[in-house]
């Protein structure tokens, strides 16, 4: 009986961890400085300190999604200032990869504008790189008070207020685009596939493991 | 292959199910280097020839659908999703329409040009049922052969674990489903890639030589060895990697067995090494009629390291998968390779790599891995005298792994230090899961006889929640 106990036991609490899961909400986009991400701002290989300033920082923003390039990148702490005062602060460790990097920071209670915002990138081997917008001098970002050719492109994310139980129909609808066979069908035949798989395996284990 | 149980069709079902599943989750393309392969197969179903330049400049039929996809904007980029306005839906939908009888391929294949056919000639099958049909719909064909290749690699990791642990037949079973159900085999396998072929070589070659470690090296079992080699340097470059552990399993047997029989043993190891080089012999002979390099791709290969520091290339391997010993340059500062690497990957980055799980979910993922490993660890301590006994098996199987390690460190080195760890991909691992499945089934063994099943069921259903939530998290990047 142990065995079917387990299996049982174990399904069930699958399903109350998806089920509490879907209860959370996907970060929204909350705010966005507005640069483009066409040029090259920067190239490193040592550690950094980049600011922007006259920046918005929006309520509630919870991370900081910033345009940079590496494969095996550094770790990065970002803070936002008003003035001298530290309105919040992140970091992400090393190791990510990509084009984008999001750096959670502590949730801010209210908008701030004039905000300055800074990237410290640790040390390391390999070239990082920050993509952003050329601008003009005085718009541009500042490496060690030196302006950099342009602006980072730099998005602020905040926790969603829908849930992912809402927005089931619309994640559906959207699996079943830009594909071979189009369709909301996709979701029940992946539904099927997975409880197809589940049922063989756990069966068979309570036959196995007796 | 004796009679195979039930369990094993299971296992085989169940990884085919769920790469199949994986197949319908991640987007067209959005899978490291499909467009490369996907452009492969076209050139050579389209027009019988292989692709001859590693520029990205596929056909025409391609481009224009990679571009209605907005491939270019999505890729490497989790801020942006796939399409799903109406006007980008209705564009590809025409595209897909007006492009469903073109046909032509072009030279070009990125990094898959210059890889052995074998993979992409199958997949060729499916691309030419599908003929009349538009590309999203061969490609989703093409994916579901990739899907069904899954189900054989489960089913020879179930037969590996059969083999390795006779006396534990409850084990096999939980080994088995641990890899059919590992979301990084589910995702990788629902792509048209040919590494998704090297794994079920892989398995089918560890099963091979656990049962000629069990039973001896018998003819067939030579010819089956030769003939699994023979398919892995006909699938991937990379195959090579295997090779050297092959060869040190072959030669051993043979030692171990000609004790016994010489004649017996020195004819099977002839059979095994000359169908597996056949294929590089012809590969050979045919380079030096085309006036090329000898060892033509992997000489390139071999050569781009060839100025580098032999010591300098060791260390960097050694670094690459675990700490830094003290004497080693600092090849990767602030960088816990073996975790942020290898592991964190393991745990879960999926599409082109941009697609991560929040970053406590790969704290927590310690507390299960580091349970699993001690369990192991303790059924190992426990049957230190069997152990012992078959320290040359696990000797081969060593090699085999250390083989597939250093050819994926070697070819990141070429590129160091501009890229730290090009290949930094786990995917690159997943050769070695029959050894994955014999450590979960080990684990599962290692709570005893009491509580050893319920841990083996524990432990399933870990790695079947790891799946569901994988493919939840690729959902929410792509579709929400």
């Amino acid at each position: 009986m142990r065995i079917p106990i387990t299996l049982a036991t174990g399904l069930a609490l699958i399903a109350i961890a998806i089920g509490v899961t879907l209860t959370r909400s996907p970060a929204r986009l909350a705010g966005a400085n507005g640069a483009t991400r066409e040029n090259l701002l920067l190239e490193t290989t040592t550690a950094v300190d980049v600011c922007q300033p006259n920046e918005v920082l929006p309520r509630d923003t919870s991370a900081v999604r910033l345009s940079m390039e590496a494969i095996t990148g550094p770790k990065l702490t970002a803070e936002v200032l008003a003035g001298p005062r530290l309105v919040t602060d992140g970091e992400l460790g090393s190791g990510w990869i990509g084009k984008v990097v999001t750096i959670p920071v502590r949730q801010t209670a209210s908008t701030i504008r004039g905000a300055t915002v800074c990237l410290a990138v640790a040390p390391q081997d390999e070239t990082v790189s920050l993509i952003g917008e050329k601008t003009p001098q005085p718009l541009a970002a500042l490496r060690d008070g030196t302006p950099l050719p342009g602006r980072m492109q730099i998005e602020y994310l905040r926790p969603g207020d829908r849930s992912w139980w809402s927005r089931i129909a619309s994640v559906v609808q959207h699996m079943g685009q830009g594909r071979a066979w189009s369709g909301t069908w996709i979701g029940l035949l992946l539904a099927l596939l997975m409880g197809a798989a589940a049922t063989l395996a756990f069966r068979q284990m309570a036959r196995d493991l007796r | 292959m004796t009679s195979v149980p039930t369990a094993g069709w299971i296992c085989a079902i169940v990884a085919c199910l769920n790469a199949t599943a994986w197949s319908f989750v991640t987007p067209p393309f959005q899978v490291s280097d499909e467009p490369s392969h996907f452009a492969y197969v076209k050139q050579f179903a389209d027009t019988g020839h292989l692709p001859s330049s590693s520029s990205e400049v596929f056909s025409t039929e391609e481009i224009l659908i990679l571009s209605d996809l907005h491939y270019d904007e999505i890729r490497e980029q989790p801020n942006h999703q796939s399409i799903s306005s109406n006007a980008a839906v209705q564009k590809l939908q025409s595209d897909l329409k007006q492009t469903e009888e073109s046909r032509g391929g072009s030279r070009a294949a990125a990094v898959a040009t210059g890889e052995p056919p074998l993979y992409y000639a199958l997949e060729s099958i499916p691309y030419d049922l599908a003929s009349k049909s538009n590309l999203l719909t061969r490609l989703q064909l093409m994916r579901l052969l990739s899907a069904l290749m899954c189900g054989v690699t489960g089913l020879f990791v179930f037969l590996f674990i059969r083999e390795v642990l006779p006396q534990t037949s409850w084990a096999w079973i939980v080994g088995g489903l641990s890899i059919a159900l590992t979301p990084l085999l589910g995702f990788a396998s629902g792509a048209v890639n040919p590494e998704v072929m090297i794994y079920t070589i892989s398995a089918a070659l560890f099963y091979c030589f656990a049962k000629a470690f069990r039973g001896g090296l018998t003819p067939k079992l030579a010819i089956a060895i030769g003939a699994v080699t023979a398919l892995g340097f006909l699938t991937k470059l990379s195959f090579v990697g295997l090779a050297p552990g092959m060869l040190i399993g072959l030669v051993y047997l043979t030692y171990r067995d000609a004790q016994t029989s010489r004649r017996m043993a020195y004819r099977c190891f002839a059979l095994a090494t000359s169908i597996a080089v056949a294929p590089v012999v012809v590969y050979v002979l045919l380079n030096a009629i085309a006036s090329q390099p000898l060892g033509g791709a992997i000489a390139n290969a071999a050569n781009a390291s060839v100025n580098r520091s032999i010591p300098g290339e060791i260390d960097y391997i050694w670094q690459f998968y675990l700490p830094r010993l003290p004497g080693m340059p600092h090849d990767f500062p602030g960088i816990f390779t073996t975790r942020q690497l290898w592991f964190n990957a393991y745990i879960g980055l999926y599409g082109w790599l941009d697609t991560t799980f929040p970053s406590w979910v790969y704290d927590v993922a310690l507390i299960p891995a580091g349970a699993i490993a001690f369990l192991c660890l303790r059924a190992l301590v426990v049957n230190r005298a069997a152990l012992r006994r078959r320290l040359p098996e696990l000797a081969v199987y060593g090699c085999l792994s250390v083989g597939v390690m250093a050819i994926v460190g070697a070819a990141s080195y070429a590129q160091f230090p501009a890229i730290d760890a090009e290949y930094r991909q786990a995917r690159y691992m997943l050769p070695l899961v029959p050894l994955l499945g014999l450590v979960c089934a080990l684990a599962a063994r290692g709570a005893g006889r009491r509580w050893g099943p319920v841990a083996g069921a524990m432990l399933v259903l870990l790695v079947f929640a790891h799946d569901i939530f994988s493919q939840l998290l690729v959902i929410s990047r792509y579709y929400a």
